[in-house]
């Protein structure tokens, strides 16, 4: 049992890192939870289910293309919403909220156009998969789990070691300051947001092909992300992938004591004790006011 | 005609619900995402005491409203703390939780099976049955909530909210515990859209969890942008608004499921719109919190 649970937490978890780690990203550059990475969420699946199933074309063409259609939303929300309302001086509250917007209308889009059941990405039958000291893990869940650890290790890299990764700290730490030094901040915040929306199409991919995808299945894994982006966030991309297993084994673990109705509230339960905690203090000065 | 009044009695009932949330969201600056969560526990208290003890209208109604002043305490108190998107954050995540609890505690709250068969309400010998009735009662509350909501702006007290709102540090240096004031508002707002919860029961006589998901909440707080937040008509105009013209689109004849998901898009391109072109909203004196 325990090793099953340990098992279903990874891969729960896998699904969900990209997304987390795409959502920290936007957060570390322009402070804002940006709801509509959920919309990249679903465009991602969505994309990559259109291209297998209705079209027939190879998975691994697909995977770009779901990642793609991610990274396009992302740049459009930042162009066409929070560019002009940034300019505008807005304050970041009506930024959220027009997030929210975008992440509804589109939500919404697509239920009209593909209905709400659950659409999986792959068919066929499902395959015994192996077996770890009594859990098993299909093949498609180990392939999730590998391609997540992937992208966790490329972006962390990508985030200390390039100089692109060093030009985005510190665009997210004073994007005037960039500006002034010769660094164009506003074109590496819409980069940014191309990487986080790319990471959320990938999360949905993930999704489609490991737990199957419907449109509103897109809140419910941008609140884990949000939470750990908030919990993990002065780890860095590992702290958030952290966060994420953490928040993933508690779900988990959780249901075996509770039931599983409940696995929502747990998440939202270690937000809420976190975010009291650190808010009195500790190495997290972003935690209380942007302002 | 009947149709029309049932239409009319809904926006009584959220514009009740925007003026209370307008309380702390425009006044105040704080954008809670919790207030379907107070309107949820208005109604379930009320129908539930009303289905069990047979309790009349106006204890419940009192009943459902003390119960979110204490809700809102554990609400706001810790969370308060927080500022701006951290706030709006954890108080998505109590209306999760509460939906979560009004979905699974079977026991008490029947779950998604809803509670049923709510007695209609007696006021003081009056029965209120009609369509008609239900607005004049309805308006009642709507004005009552404007009253109260624009007694306390007006104050001094509401000179220290939009203190808040326009600066924090500034009103702590002038010696107001802002924290206190800012829970203060957010008990009033909770007990105000509890009242509506309970009218909202009374009026439906079937509650189930769907109806205070985070989407009504979204909704709500829409209504205050989308009207104009901290002005006195902003609420009713935004409350009118977000329930007619979606009432329009059963008219062009579309299948159900797809009206509901049209309308929402027509919700989220409406906000979007909103904020990016006129953020005071139609009729607001601020823009949105600044």
């Amino acid at each position: 049992m325990f090793w099953q649970l340990l098992l279903n937490a990874f891969v729960a978890a896998s699904i969900a890192v990209p997304l987390a780690i795409g959502c920290a990203v936007v957060y570390w550059t322009v402070g804002l939870f940006d709801f509509s990475l959920g919309a990249s969420f679903v465009a991602g699946g969505y994309c990559s289910f259109v291209l297998v199933r209705l079209i027939g074309v190879p998975f691994f063409l697909a995977l770009p293309g779901g990642i793609a259609a991610g990274a396009i939303l992302g740049i459009l929300a930042r162009a066409f919403v929070y560019r002009p309302l940034t300019r505008r001086g807005s304050n970041p509250l009506l930024l959220l909220l027009a997030s929210l917007g975008i992440y509804i209308a589109f939500q919404n889009t697509l239920s009209l156009v593909f209905g709400d059941a659950t659409k999986s990405l792959l068919s066929g039958p499902v395959q015994a998969g192996y077996d770890i000291h009594g859990g098993r893990i299909t093949c498609i869940q180990l392939v999730t789990v590998s391609g997540s650890i992937c992208f966790v290790i490329v972006l962390a890299l990508l985030q200390n070691l390039t100089k692109s990764g060093k030009i985005l700290r510190a665009v997210a730490n004073d994007s005037t300051l960039a500006d002034i030094v010769g660094i164009p901040a506003n074109r590496w915040i819409l980069i940014a947001h191309a990487i986080a929306g790319g990471a959320a199409g990938l999360s949905g991919i993930f999704a489609a092909m490991t737990v199957d995808i419907s449109p509103t299945i897109g809140m419910g894994f941008f609140m884990i992300a949000t939470v750990a982006a908030v919990v993990g966030s002065s780890g860095g991309v590992g702290g958030v992938a952290l966060g994420v297993l953490l928040i993933a084994c508690a779900g988990q673990f959780g249901v075996w004591k509770l039931s599983s109705q409940w696995q929502g509230s747990i998440t939202f339960a270690i937000l809420l004790v976190f975010m009291l905690l650190r808010s009195q203090g500790g190495a997290q000065p972003a935690l209380r006011s942007q302002a | 005609m009947d149709y029309l009044i049932h239409i009319l009695v809904f926006v009584g009932i959220y514009t009740t619900l925007a003026i209370s949330l307008d309380l702390v969201a425009g006044h105040t600056g704080l954008l809670s995402l919790s207030h379907a969560a107070f309107f949820g526990l208005g109604a379930y208290t009320d129908a539930l005491f009303a289905t069990h003890a047979g309790m009349p209208f106006l204890e419940g109604i009192a009943a459902g409203a003390a119960l979110a002043v204490l809700m809102s305490f554990v609400i706001s108190l810790p969370s308060l703390r927080l500022r701006d998107n951290y706030f709006v954050i954890a108080t998505f995540g109590f209306q999760m939780i509460f939906f979560s609890i009004l979905n699974n505690w079977m026991s008490l709250t029947r779950g998604p099976l809803g509670i049923g068969g709510i007695p209609l309400p007696v006021i003081l010998g009056w029965k209120v049955e009609s369509h008609l009735e239900f607005l004049i009662l309805a308006t009642l509350l709507a004005c009552f909530a404007f009253f109260v909501v624009h007694r306390i702006t007006s104050a001094p007290f509401g000179r220290v909210l939009h203190a808040i709102r326009e600066d924090e540090g500034f009103a702590q240096a002038l010696g107001k515990n802002t924290l206190r004031f800012k829970v203060t508002a957010f008990a009033v707002s909770a007990a105000i859209a509890a009242m509506a919860g309970s009218l909202y029961g009374r009026y439906i006589t079937y509650i189930d969890p769907t109806s205070f998901t985070v989407m009504e909440s979204i909704l709500i707080i829409s209504m205050v942008i989308i009207g104009g937040s901290s002005s006195s008509w902003g609420p009713l105009i935004g409350a009118i608004a977000l329930v007619m013209l979606p009432e329009a689109l059963r008219f062009v004849g579309l299948p159900n499921g797809v009206a509901a998901n049209l309308r929402q898009v027509f919700y989220g391109a409406l906000l979007v719109i909103m904020i990016m072109f006129r953020p005071r909203g139609l009729v607001g004196r601020y823009g949105f919190g600044r």
